[in-house]
């Protein structure tokens, strides 16, 4: 709209600036066209995967009211008791229940803070080898500890720290006075569980750092190099910004995932000497809530899992995005 | 390009460290290799660590006479196989949209697909759906429910919006269309991206269990972890039994240790065969060259 | 499209809730008479769960379809379909089956606290009635054994559950070196503390000659702790004390001392909490590092004897081996568990269509001509007759044809009752030279530890201890679990935590866990419903029974 304008042009002007305005409109309509028929294709293509989301994931999630009612087979789903925050009491109001939360969250955060720089790290020593056939090699002899069950693993490390006839016990009688419980006190425990947790994943977690690694421009590094840099400092200027939005991405889901400690792994390795720290969700479900069908419960408790877990991921991603590295 | 000092020590300790933690990777295989040709009186006398002892190879006939082993692979590799097609397929289909600027919701479809990483309806309300699509006992209802992984298909999200925007831009400019784009340039583009995935895919459903337990009825068509599965905890069951309480009038289904590793290794070897051919799809520099011209 | 079908799913679902019960009260005036088993009736459809175990040879088939369960189809009263279930993780496809209303009609299962959950739910139907109406050979069994109907009904009285009555034989055991006791110049311990010495010279003096000090008494893992434990009356945390049930905080504290004690004094491995299943312990034992073991077994022939004491005879030269009665503690003399003479197995789903057809096919597995075709094959291809006994031709071909596809269609079987002189180790492995062998280990021990004048060392079997409702259950595993690692603590932490300390904070731990609730219903549970329940007293009657049984069929037939 035109405003009378007290200028002796105004007349031009704004017919000047109408004439702009349209041709801006203009333009815009047509980039929106533009837009609007460039999405075409992609909403197409998205149709699937849509689909996939809401049947598969949305829907069964409405699966989630259980964790206010009491559920049991009779009734099923949508008629059994409503019961409020009823479970959540029952869970919290258990001594052991804040022990427990508190061993899931220092576990898991050690592991996802202490182990996520391992294959990282793996990934670049890998990346630095010269042959490709022993490259290939240790690449994949790396990545199978992941394929063996912890059964099969906490086997080996019972063999390698047993107090009495433990083989690391055994090399260090000279230096020792007695045997070393490894096993039985919280601290190395701790530590145990922590890097065999690594060791098994960090062939497997490096795949992906491995392929980011190949979309870095070669010539980086020549002309890195050129400027005397050195082995380190190309892995830090080169190599790291290079593959930086896959560790963020990476360690933003992992921090949705903080509330999963594994319950085969601490089950294996877990005694009753070090429950107090070793003593976790997932394996206090398992004693309380699966023998017992105790469906309420445990989606009780795996919804405030979930619930931990967004507010880690949300808090992860706000401050990617600060350095413009947001997943969204 | 002549290495320095600095840079030979920098790869003769790198092999170094690399080969010990390939050592203590591979002792795993090794043992289980060495267990499963071993006589039963060894392994229970703790004996077999690196090599076998009383070379026996009946747990090899007996996996492969006396159980449906050899049904099960073949399971194995169709579910496998046809999943990873169904999977990468949908992936490509839904992270493409959604690396795309111009894409309508892309804020909004991306969280909402994250959301579900952490939230998860649970076993029965989803096997309900599954009941419901009239998917019992067919493999779709091991494929259908698993179709996308969030976590891979942010990944190749990551790689997708990695490409270079002149890249973009030249292929605009050029004409080209979403999907010719798509097709056409960061398709073959992505190949490490999608040898990733595929591999990751793979494994997943080559290790399929919970679903393959729940869904599929006819034991004809069960897979290699669920036999496997199956054969080691019947060893258990004794045990398993008296521990909630039951001690009798059973009769305790003997697994030998050695047919157990048996089982394991028919599962674990072929992940040590699909890797080293997947790897070659890790090409260095795959972007260089294509934004010339 | 999809979603209509859901919501029809779902809709569906909710209404089997409410049908189930309208459906139950129907079927019973709506029965008609069908117990003649007349030509003319068409067989009615059920389905019968069977575990696979991941056993069954391609050429055979598979578990739910193979040559036995064509004949079971051909010759029983109705057509079954038989669902799989699978044995790892049995838990998981059952809940599901039963959340999405397509249960089996006839569910097989020994664990009570599954089949107790299920039931809590009222998933399952009664079967008072049905059995009334509808069966011959159960009912009789039924008649014959009051047992079997005071275990199998719930608090409601009605009966739930179809069982078996077991040829009651000792569970568990001890083994002791005996040769080391020769050397040592030491007698088998008698009582706890004569015990205790026996240990210390074990793990001190050298027995297996070889100049070092590389061996130990006991283990304190799996099956020995529990034997361990039994001898003090200190695996179940009840005791009846006038009349009442309470906790027992004494036999704890006693056993406690006496394994801490041990752990002290290196008399045992001490990484035992590492061995969860017992497999180390074994390992010592068969490698001739430890002098005293306690196993659990299924059949002593196969699993004691040929599983363990050939192994030791194998790598130590010189081994001998003996059954050792539980040594007599403070509290008194016990045996160790028996095998549980009736045992529930099988339940009739709520949703069964059919359940006429699902009583008379149980008759059916119970008819003499069905169990002996399902235990030992087709007369003449599997297995002929000699002295009235059968004899199995083929070991390798009997397992593959018949008992890894039967096992677990025999779970209703009585052993217990039909048990006869084919039965005898000396008969059953008549064509093994080692046979008299096998009949000593067996009567050996049977007499060691099948001795009545001593006591059940728990209330009753743990399989008929009653459950719970369902959070009661959780806080007894809770306060339990608390409990237990305050104990184990205290075991292995030397001078640092005392027994005394350890028990003040055990009985803090349950307290504030909430055990006195747990001790209350519990309470109420012995004072009011233990009349419906079968405790040792019953054990023992009936494994007296069937040592009379035994030793007249052994008797007949020098």
């Amino acid at each position: 709209m035109a405003t009378v304008r007290t200028s002796g042009n105004s007349a031009v002007m704004t017919e000047e600036s109408a004439a702009a305005a349209e041709l801006q409109r203009r333009m815009r309509q047509a980039a929106r066209r533009r837009r609007w028929k460039a999405n075409i294709p992609l909403m197409l293509l998205f149709i699937p995967g849509l689909l996939y989301y809401v049947l598969f994931k949305y829907v069964p999630m409405g699966g989630l009211i259980i964790a206010f009612k009491d559920y049991n087979f009779f009734d099923g789903v949508l008629d059994s008791p409503w019961v409020g925050m009823q479970n959540f009491e029952t869970i919290f109001k258990q001594p052991q229940t804040l022990n427990i939360i508190r061993n899931t969250i220092v576990l898991s955060l050690l592991n996802v803070i202490v182990g996520f720089p391992f294959p990282i790290l793996l990934a670049i020593l890998l990346n630095e080898v010269r042959r490709t056939w022993y490259k290939r090699w240790i690449q994949t002899i790396v990545y199978l500890p992941h394929f063996f069950s912890w059964v099969i693993i906490g086997g080996f490390i019972f063999t390698l720290f047993a107090t009495e006839s433990g083989t690391i016990n055994q090399l260090l009688k000279g230096w020792l006075a007695e045997p070393f419980p490894f096993l039985f006190n919280p601290g190395s425990w701790i530590a145990i569980y922590v890097g065999s947790g690594i060791w098994k994943e960090m062939g497997f977690s490096a795949i992906i750092y491995l392929a980011a690694l190949t979309s870095i421009d070669p010539s980086l590094y020549e002309s890195a190099s050129l400027d005397g840099a050195n082995k380190l400092q190309q892995i830090r200027h080169v190599t790291l910004p290079g593959i930086s939005t896959t560790i963020v991405l990476l360690f933003i889901l992992a921090m949705g995932r903080v509330m999963e400690v594994g319950f085969d792994h601490v089950y294996v390795l877990q005694n009753a000497v070090v429950s107090n720290v070793a003593d976790v969700i997932s394996t206090y479900m398992y004693r309380v809530g699966l023998q017992g069908a105790q469906f309420s419960l445990t989606t009780a408790m795996g919804l405030f899992e979930s619930i931990v877990g967004l507010i880690l991921v949300l808090s992860a991603n706000a401050l990617a995005r600060r350095f413009d590295r947001g997943l969204w | 390009m002549r290495a320095s000092l600095g840079e030979k020590w920098f790869y003769i300790i790198n092999n170094i460290v690399l080969a010990l933690l390939g050592l203590t990777c591979l002792f795993p295989l090794i043992n289980t290799i060495a267990i499963a040709f071993s006589d039963t009186a060894a392994i229970e006398a703790g004996r077999v660590s690196f090599y076998p002892i009383g070379w026996n190879t009946e747990a090899f006939t007996s996996l492969f006479t006396g159980t449906p082993i050899i049904g099960a692979f073949r399971n194995s590799v169709v579910i496998t196989v046809i999943g990873v097609v169904l999977s990468m397929a949908a992936t490509i289909m839904t992270a493409y949209p959604i690396s795309r600027r111009i894409f309508y919701g892309r804020r909004f479809f991306t969280l909402a697909m994250v959301f579900t990483i952490m939230f998860s309806g649970g076993l029965i309300p989803t096997y309900l759906v599954v009941k419901s699509l009239g998917l019992m006992n067919s493999y779709f209802a091991l494929w259908l429910p698993a179709l996308v992984s969030t976590y891979n298909m942010l990944v190749m999200r990551t790689f997708f919006e990695n490409i270079p925007s002149e890249i973009d831009d030249a292929s605009r400019i050029d004409g080209c269309s979403e999907l010719a784009y798509l097709l056409r340039i960061v398709l073959p583009l992505s190949l490490p991206v999608i040898a990733t995935l595929t591999l990751f895919y793979g494994v997943t459903y080559w290790n399929t269990f919970l679903p393959v337990l729940i869904y599929i009825q006819d034991t004809g068509r069960f897979n290699l972890t669920v036999l496997v599965q199956n054969m080691i905890q019947s060893q258990n069951l004794l045990q398993e039994l008296v521990n909630s309480g039951v001690t009798s009038g059973v009769q305790a289904n003997v697994v030998p240790e050695s047919l157990k590793a048996a089982g394991v290794l028919v599962i674990v070897l072929p992940m040590l065969a699909v890797y080293p051919f997947l790897q070659k799809f890790f090409v260095k520099g795959v972007m260089l060259g294509s934004v010339k011209g | 499209m999809t979603k209509q079908r859901l919501v029809t799913g779902v809709l569906l679902f909710t209404m089997t809730g409410g049908v189930l019960l309208a459906g139950c009260s129907s079927k019973s005036d709506g029965a008609q008479s069908g117990t003649s088993g007349s030509n003319a009736e068409p067989k009615k459809d059920i389905s019968v769960s069977i575990y696979d175990r991941g056993n069954v040879s391609p050429d055979e088939g598979t578990i739910e379809n193979n040559r036995w369960t064509k004949w079971m189809n051909e010759n029983g009263p109705a057509n079954v379909k038989y669902v799989a279930i699978p044995r790892a993780k049995p838990e998981e496809k059952i809940n599901v089956l039963y959340a999405s209303g397509s249960a089996p009609d006839l569910l097989f299962e020994y664990s009570p606290k599954t089949k107790d959950t299920l039931q809590q739910q009222k998933q399952f139907m009664p079967i008072d009635e049905l059995i009334d109406k509808y069966s011959t050979e159960y009912k009789k069994v039924l008649q014959d054994n009051p047992a079997l109907k005071k275990a199998g009904s719930k608090s409601d009285g009605k009966l739930y559950y179809f069982g078996k009555i077991n040829w009651v034989e000792p569970n568990r055991g001890l083994l002791i070196r005996t040769d080391w006791l020769k050397k040592l110049g030491l007698s088998v311990p008698q009582t706890t503390d004569e015990l205790y010495n026996v240990l210390k010279a074990f793990a001190e003096q050298d027995p297996d000659g070889n100049g070092k000090k590389d061996t130990y008494g006991i283990s304190l893992s799996s099956n020995s702790n529990f034997s361990l434990k039994q001898m003090f009356g200190a695996t179940s945390k009840w005791v009846v004390k006038n009349n009442e049930l309470a906790l027992d905080w004494d036999r704890q504290k006693e056993y406690y001392t006496f394994a801490k004690r041990l752990y002290d004094e290196g008399l045992i491995d001490k990484d035992f909490t590492t061995d969860t299943n017992g497999a180390k312990a074994k390992q010592d034992f068969i490698t001739g590092k430890v002098g005293i073991y306690g196993f659990l077994t299924s059949d002593v022939v196969t699993d004691t004897l040929m599983g363990t004491i050939d192994p030791l005879k194998k790598n130590v030269s010189g081994a001998e081996v003996a059954f050792m009665p539980y040594p007599k503690s403070p509290f008194g003399a016990f045996v160790p568990t028996f095998k549980n003479p009736v045992q529930m197995v099988a339940a009739i789903s709520a949703t069964a269509k059919n359940p006429e057809a699902v009583v008379k096919y149980i008759d059916f597995s119970l008819k003499d001509t069905t169990t002996k075709a399902l235990d030992y094959g087709i007369e003449g291809t599997h297995y002929k007759m000699t002295d009235g006994c059968p004899e199995i031709m083929d070991a390798g071909k009997s397992k593959k044809q018949v008992a890894d596809l039967t096992l677990d269609m025999r779970m209703l079987e009585n052993i217990g009752i039909s048990y006869n002189k084919c039965d005898v180790p000396m008969v059953a492995f008549k064509s093994d030279p080692r046979k008299d062998e096998y009949q000593n280990t067996y009567d050996s021990f049977r007499s060691t530890y099948m001795t009545f004048d001593r006591g059940y060392p728990e209330l009753t079997h743990s399989e008929h201890m009653p459950t719970p409702p369902k959070d009661l259950n959780a806080v007894e595993t809770n306060a339990d679990k608390a409990v237990g690692d305050i104990w184990l603590k205290a075991t292995v932490s030397g001078s640092k935590y005392s027994i005394e300390q350890a028990m003040k904070d055990a009985q803090d731990a349950w307290s504030k866990a909430g055990g006195a609730q747990v001790e209350d219903w519990y309470k109420k549970w012995y004072e009011t419903d233990r009349s419906n329940s079968i405790l040792a007293d019953d054990i023992f009657d009936i494994a007296k029974k069937q040592n009379e049984q035994y030793k007249k069929i052994v008797q007949d037939m020098k």
